[in-house]
This record gives C-alpha cells, structure tokens and sequence, in this order.
C-alpha cells in the first residue's frame, strides 16, 4: 500500500490537478460515449418501429380497397 | 458479410467486451492508483501514463483499423466493412483527444511545459496496471464500436425485410 490517508491519496504528491485531471477526462470521455452509444440505438429503434408501424397501417389502408 | 449478420454476430460479442472491461478497469484502476509505488523520478505525475498511454494505443489501433477498412470497402466493396470503418473513427477520434488532454497535463508537472520538450524522452514505467487500463480501454472502445455499428445497421436497414424479424423492433 503506498498512501497514508485519504489526503495523501487526494493530494497525489503535489501532482493532484495533473492527474485527477486526466483521470476525470478519461472517464467522463468513456461515460459520455457510453450515454451517447445507449441514446443512438433507442433512437434507432423507435425511428424503426415508428417506420413499421407506419408501414403496417398504410398496408391496411391498402387491404381495405 | 450482410450487415444482418453484423447486426448478430456484434450481439454475441458485446456482453463479453463489458464484462472484460469492467474486470480488467476494476483492477488496473486499483493497481494504478493504489499498488502502484510513487516514481522516484516523476513522482506521482507519472499515474497520468496509466491513462494517457492506454488511449494513445487505443486510438492508433482505431485509426490503424479505420485505415485497414478503408482499403478493404475500396478494394471488396463490402458493406459490413465500411459500417465498421465508420463505427471505429467516432471511438478513435474520442481516445486521441483523452491522450492529447492527459499528455499536456502530463507534461506540465514533468517537463515545465504542456507538450515534453524533445530532450525529454520518455521514461518507461511499464507493468500490469499499463497493460490493465489498456486491456480495459480497448474491451470498452471494442463494446462502444459494437454497439455503434447495431444502430448503424437499424439506420440503415430500416426498409428492409430481415429488420422485422428482430424482437426488439416488432411493433407493440
């Protein structure tokens, strides 16, 4: 075990707003493309079942001539 | 390969991508942070390696496959290779920013300056924790492309017949 206390581990030897820093982005960078990957595929699928439902309500527009 | 069958085999691979990334980040996290000893030289500026050099390979990987099918939809014309291209250069373009960022603040408690001076050079600190958060970052970049490419195909496929046979889009 390397740190002390919390505080120390807080403070990363003087270092702290260099490599909280760069940890902070690197994970906000893969949560956000997470958010952004789990909205593009819901929107994908209700653009899809949208299309379908539209499609299936033309085709009994269709049967009933 | 038809993107339908893409569309599948992603599926079959994406569970395993998570999974291996949240394993593989829960310890390199750890080993990074935690077991990891202070650098004698650089202090504990040098944890900015465990992120910076992680992202670095993850995106020259990206572009390097962006390059390969590239080539590929030139020479085959293969639909499935150039959804992919497309779903890898987002995930790329992501990773090269997160080292650019971690580089400079790499760089300012290091060298003095925001991007290392050539004399600098590149001290080695290398391990298992360096190998985890890469192994984590490529698992999550690889879930991330799988992932984009499922939804690239719905876009695209919207008008075709196989989409109806997917559970997820029957109509309620």
């Amino acid at each position: 075990m390397n740190w002390n206390s919390l505080a120390d581990f807080a403070e990363m030897g003087g270092d702290a707003m260099y490599v909280w820093g760069s940890w902070a982005m690197a994970a906000a960078a893969l949560l956000w493309e997470a958010a952004v990957l789990l909205q593009r595929r819901h929107i994908a699928l209700d653009e899809l079942r949208q299309h379908l439902r539209e499609t299936a309500a033309w085709q009994e527009v269709d049967d009933a001539r | 390969m038809s993107p339908a069958a893409l569309y599948h085999l992603a599926a079959r691979w994406l569970p395993a991508c998570w999974v291996l990334a949240a394993v593989s980040g829960t310890l390199g996290v750890a080993m990074s942070l935690v077991f990891t000893p202070t650098d004698g030289q650089q202090g504990d500026a040098m944890r900015i390696a465990f992120v910076h050099l992680p992202a670095l390979w993850v995106a020259g990987a990206a572009w390097g496959m962006v390059a390969a099918g590239a080539v590929l939809d030139r020479l085959r014309n293969e639909r499935a290779a150039r959804l992919l291209t497309r779903a890898i250069a987002p995930s790329g373009a992501l990773y090269t920013f997160v080292a650019l960022w971690s580089g400079a603040l790499w760089s300012k408690p290091v060298h003095g300056e925001w991007w290392p001076p050539p004399e600098a050079g590149h001290a080695a600190a290398t391990g298992w924790a360096l190998a985890l958060m890469t192994l984590s970052f490529a698992a999550w970049a690889a879930g991330a492309v799988l992932h984009r490419v499922r939804s690239m195909v719905l876009e695209d496929e919207r008008d075709n017949a196989w989409a109806l046979q997917l559970d997820e889009v029957n109509p309620r």
